[in-house]
């Protein structure tokens, strides 16, 4: 979470009041366009950019109670290292909660046990011996065992506090819906009561659509686990998440005047119903920054006019203020005759959204080619990624861009036969994490 | 013999186990019936807390697009809504400019309940009809149809849409999430343990109409293909799905084997001493078919140690008669007592061997061809000294010349002990009359004397074996009381028997034998 004083300075001088940063307690939103001057003359393309950081609980604070359930997978190919390690990762971070958080675990194979229902994290001792006492069983009902874990958080689910579910699984789900569609159905379900689902995908044989289906839908974070001596770090990573949230129940409407006509939202998953944009975050984490870039296509003025061009509600949970708020913002443009105005005036920060973005979609569409079996097709099509990468990166000078291109080249040394089912598992993650703002 | 009860036996405790098999086998799927039966409970339960949510919804309906949206924003059980009026035109979702893409997927999902909207708005009369597409509505009430379930698939899916009619004659139907509502159903349906020795041995699995697994508990796992011990299909709305339930205690090995076991185990005492007693019972018989042998053999042995050498006696004597001229009478009266006595002996041992033969049942007749008088006057020359020692006369009356099948030999032994037993008993008449007849297949000889008689009362006795009248004339007289009774037994295997004919003195037995005629042989009588 940058603050440009000087973009700000800048901008403030040509007397157009927008990118105001609104703090109300702990969210702040930040709401940019990619060119606040833009040309005069024609309809143009312009990218609006609606970021929500959390700003972490100021010392003293109590941080807000979680409710998470977390889910293993027991079946047979779990036997041995990968569930020993599973095992130990969820005792470490269940040792991070204290006596107000609620914890529950879950194991499945043809069948589900419930190891420990959900509890307060207070007779840990209890907690982990039944966690270590698990063995490994044989197929993989993972819907059912999504679904024993969320109605674990279901008996203590509360505005109040994040509800999360944690499912790890190695395999292919083959008892009981098994597809990414019914995934992705449960994971909109479960977002509706209010309970996120992250995803976390062992070593290479999970189904890599099924797991980021359910997290996307659910909004919960996926990783790709490809050692189960991993498993300790990314738990504690999901669980840090988890205990920095600030916000939840996070509702973005995004109304747009007549002319200006929504395009879409990339990234994000959002609901265009004619000149209302909304979109939906199931949560916020300190000193993370979400955001939803949508893009608009501005009807042609005359130079010197102001148009506003779109009109904000952010809506949202506060987990500190243990209230709804409500931030109300408002975004305008400037029409130029001159270019270099506009150049000039470009918001680095959209634009570095805009074409991660973009090239993320790039990266989506290179994988349903190799999906296909066109190989060739695949590859070129992320050559031309990683040029426009390049490219942006240095026009732009951002990091963030030149870290994107070195994964993207990364992913273009695995689109071949040996190094794919490895491959389509890291780009899939990596999609993800670019449309969610994942931090890790 | 023992061999077939065994067999029975087996049978009948295959059958038995069996039918105890199929009753455990009934009792446990009725059980199992009964337990589907509450799980089901719990099933519709859950749907009967969806229509709860959807009572209001109707009300709803008056207020606006945005009420509609934000009801299924909120509601995980929903999926998406339609809202018709009363001529079938659509009213929710708006029309194609101001749909989300969301709104948009519903609309081309839900094209088959478009083409059936027809069931909602003017539900049949009667029961209610299956749509094309699969879908029933269920009538709800009688006061006609004002809420009902419609079913459809697309694509591989099953979509569940519950409707209400509205009081302006619109319909409001609400596309369930059915992936929600199994997820829910999971949530309330039971997990297991770990712990593998507490875990039921049986399984319950709700199962889609493909026999795919949506959900299963329960720590017994059914082989591949196994039947399970008893079925429910849910009620509607679920109508699609099925109960399973497994049970390892109704699986044929364990069943089987332990009741099968258990029978024949309680039945082994009994078998075994069944086998024992077939075994005894066939040493016993086979003992007494030996034993009887060896009495034969004996029987055989003895009556040929005996007639051996009786044989010789009896040669040397006649050759002895013959050969010698005695010029001494005693000396020739003492060579014809001891060939008497042997001739006697020799009847003795033919009548005990007869009698032995008639009671193991292989007394049999040899008939050849012969002429009766013949046999008769052979008979009487062998006892001719005998009887004469006791001044018995001799008188014959034969008119059986006729050439007939005849055992000669069974003849003589008939005629010999009667003549014998005169010798014995009614010497004091002093004669003996023998007589004989024949006429059409049938020879009589009658034996009478002028001895004391037999009483009236001993008239079929004296013919039955080892009996002998008592009275001071035969008292000191050897005999073994069998001479009569192999007469008769003789007589009647010769087709015909031996009767002692009414008197006034003495006894009169009359033969009878059946004789065929034979035909005209060369002559060669000695």
């Amino acid at each position: 979470m940058k603050t440009n004083w000087l973009q700000r300075a800048v901008l403030s001088t040509i007397g157009i009041g927008l990118a105001l940063e609104v703090s109300a307690a702990q969210v702040d939103l930040k709401v940019a366009v990619s060119h606040p001057v833009v040309l005069s003359g024609e309809k143009q393309t312009e990218y609006l950019k609606i970021g929500l950081t959390g700003t972490p609980m100021a010392g003293g604070k109590e941080r807000v109670a979680v409710n998470v359930a977390i889910v293993l997978d027991r079946s047979g190919s779990m036997a041995g290292q990968k569930l020993e390690r599973a095992k130990a990762a969820a005792i470490a971070a269940i040792a991070r909660l204290d006596r107000n958080d609620i914890v529950s675990v879950v194991a499945y194979d043809d069948t589900i046990q419930v190891l420990v229902p959900a509890t307060r994290a207070r007779d840990k001792e209890e907690i982990y011996r039944a966690i270590r006492s698990l063995y490994p069983g044989n197929s993989t009902a993972l819907f059912a065992g999504v679904s024993k874990g969320a109605a674990e958080v279901r008996k203590f689910a509360d505005v109040n506090q994040i509800n999360r579910v944690i499912l790890l699984s190695d395999g292919l789900a083959n008892v009981g819906p098994s597809s990414p569609e019914a995934l992705s159905s449960l994971g909109a379900a479960l977002a509706k009561e209010g309970i996120s689902a992250t995803t976390l995908g062992l070593g290479l044989d999970y189904n890599e659509d099924l797991l980021v289906g359910l997290a996307r839908s659910s909004d919960g974070n996926h990783a790709f686990v490809e050692s189960a001596n991993d498993l300790p770090r990314i738990f504690g990573l999901e669980f840090g998440d988890l205990l920095s949230a600030v916000a939840k129940e996070i509702t973005i409407t995004i109304r747009l005047p007549e002319g200006v006509r929504p395009v879409r939202v990339l990234g994000r998953d959002a609901e265009i119903i004619g000149q209302t944009v909304i979109a939906s975050l199931k949560q916020i984490y300190g000193q993370q920054e979400k955001y939803v870039l949508l893009e608009v296509e501005l009807p042609a003025r005359v130079p010197e006019t102001n148009l506003q061009i779109a009109a904000l509600e952010v809506a949202f949970f506060d987990l500190a203020a243990q209230s709804r708020l409500k931030l109300d913002k408002s975004v305008s443009v400037r029409y130029s005759i001159l270019p270099l105005e506009v150049e000039k005036n470009i918001q680095r920060d959209v634009m570095v959204a805009a074409v991660e973005q973009i090239a993320n979609d790039n990266s989506k569409r290179a994988l349903m080619l190799r999906d296909q079996g066109m190989v060739e097709k695949a590859r070129e099509a992320l050559n031309q990624n990683q040029l426009y990468l390049r490219q942006n990166a240095e026009r732009l000078g951002s990091d963030r861009l030149q870290d994107f291109s070195k994964r993207n080249q990364s992913n273009l040394e695995n689109l071949d036969e040996n190094n794919w089912q490895r491959g389509r598992k890291a780009m899939k993650k990596m999609n993800y994490e670019v449309d969610n703002q994942q931090a890790w | 013999m023992v061999l077939l009860p065994l067999i029975l036996l087996g049978t009948l405790l295959w059958q038995i186990s069996k039918s105890e098999q199929a009753q455990i086998r009934q009792a446990l799927a009725q059980l199992s019936e009964d337990q589907l039966r509450s799980v089901q409970d719990i099933l519709l339960g859950a749907v009967a807390e969806r229509l709860e949510q959807l009572r209001h919804l109707p009300g709803l309906t008056a207020e606006g697009q945005e009420s509609l949206r934000a009801f299924v924003r909120k509601h995980s059980t929903v999926r998406a809504l339609l809202v018709l009026d009363a001529k079938g035109q659509l009213l929710h979702p708006p029309p194609k400019s101001t749909r989300s893409q969301a709104e948009n997927e519903f609309i081309v999902r839900a094209e088959q309940v478009w083409k059936d909207k027809a069931l909602f708005l003017h539900p049949p009369e009667s029961e209610a009809q299956p749509g094309p597409g699969g879908g029933a509505s269920a009538p709800a009430d009688s006061s006609g149809q004002a809420q009902g379930w419609y079913s459809w698939y697309h694509g591989n899916s099953l979509n569940l849409l519950h409707w209400q009619r509205l009081k302006d004659g619109g319909v409001v139907g609400v596309e369930l999430d059915s992936i929600q509502l199994l997820s829910d159903l999971i949530s309330r349906l039971p997990s297991d343990s770990l712990d593998q020795s507490t875990s039921s041995m049986q399984r319950i699995m709700l199962v889609d109409s493909r026999g795919e697994i949506l959900y299963q508990w329960g720590g017994y796992a059914p082989a591949k293909g196994e039947t399970p011990l008893a079925r429910l299909t849910l009620a509607a709305p679920l109508g699609a799905w099925q109960l399973w339930a497994f049970s390892s205690q109704a699986s044929q090995a364990a069943a089987g084997a332990g009741t099968w076991l258990r029978n024949l185990l309680l039945l082994l005492p009994l078998l075994l001493s069944l086998v024992g007693l077939a075994f005894y019972l066939y040493r016993e018989s086979t003992r007494q078919a030996r034993e009887a042998q060896q009495r034969v053999t004996f029987v055989n042995q003895v009556t040929h140690e005996l007639k051996t050498p009786l044989t010789n006696i009896r040669l040397y004597a006649e050759l002895l008669s013959e050969s010698f001229e005695f010029s001494d009478a005693t000396a020739a009266g003492h060579l014809n007592v001891v060939i008497g006595e042997s001739q006697r002996l020799n009847r003795l041992i033919d009548n005990v061997l007869s009698f032995a033969r008639q009671e193991r049942g292989s007394l049999r007749i040899r008939p050849a061809q012969g002429v009766i008088d013949d046999v008769i006057m052979r008979t009487l020359d062998s006892f001719r000294t005998m009887l004469a020692s006791k001044e018995v006369r001799i008188e014959t009356s034969l008119c059986a010349a006729a050439r007939v099948f005849v055992d000669a030999d069974a003849v003589g032994q008939i005629l010999g002990n009667l003549l014998s037993n005169v010798e014995k008993y009614a010497s004091s008449g002093n004669v003996v009359v023998v007589a004989s007849r024949q006429e059409s297949g049938r020879t009589y000889i009658t034996v009478s004397d002028r001895g004391p008689g037999i009483p009236e009362s001993e008239r079929e006795n004296i013919f039955k074996p080892f009996v002998r009248l008592s009275s001071k004339l035969t008292d000191g007289t050897a005999g073994t009381g069998i001479g009569l009774t192999i007469a008769r037994q003789l007589a009647r295997h010769h087709g015909g028997d031996i009767q002692l004919l009414p008197s006034q003195a003495g006894a009169c037995f009359e033969i009878s034998l059946t004789t065929a005629e034979a035909a005209r042989a060369p002559a060669t009588d000695p």
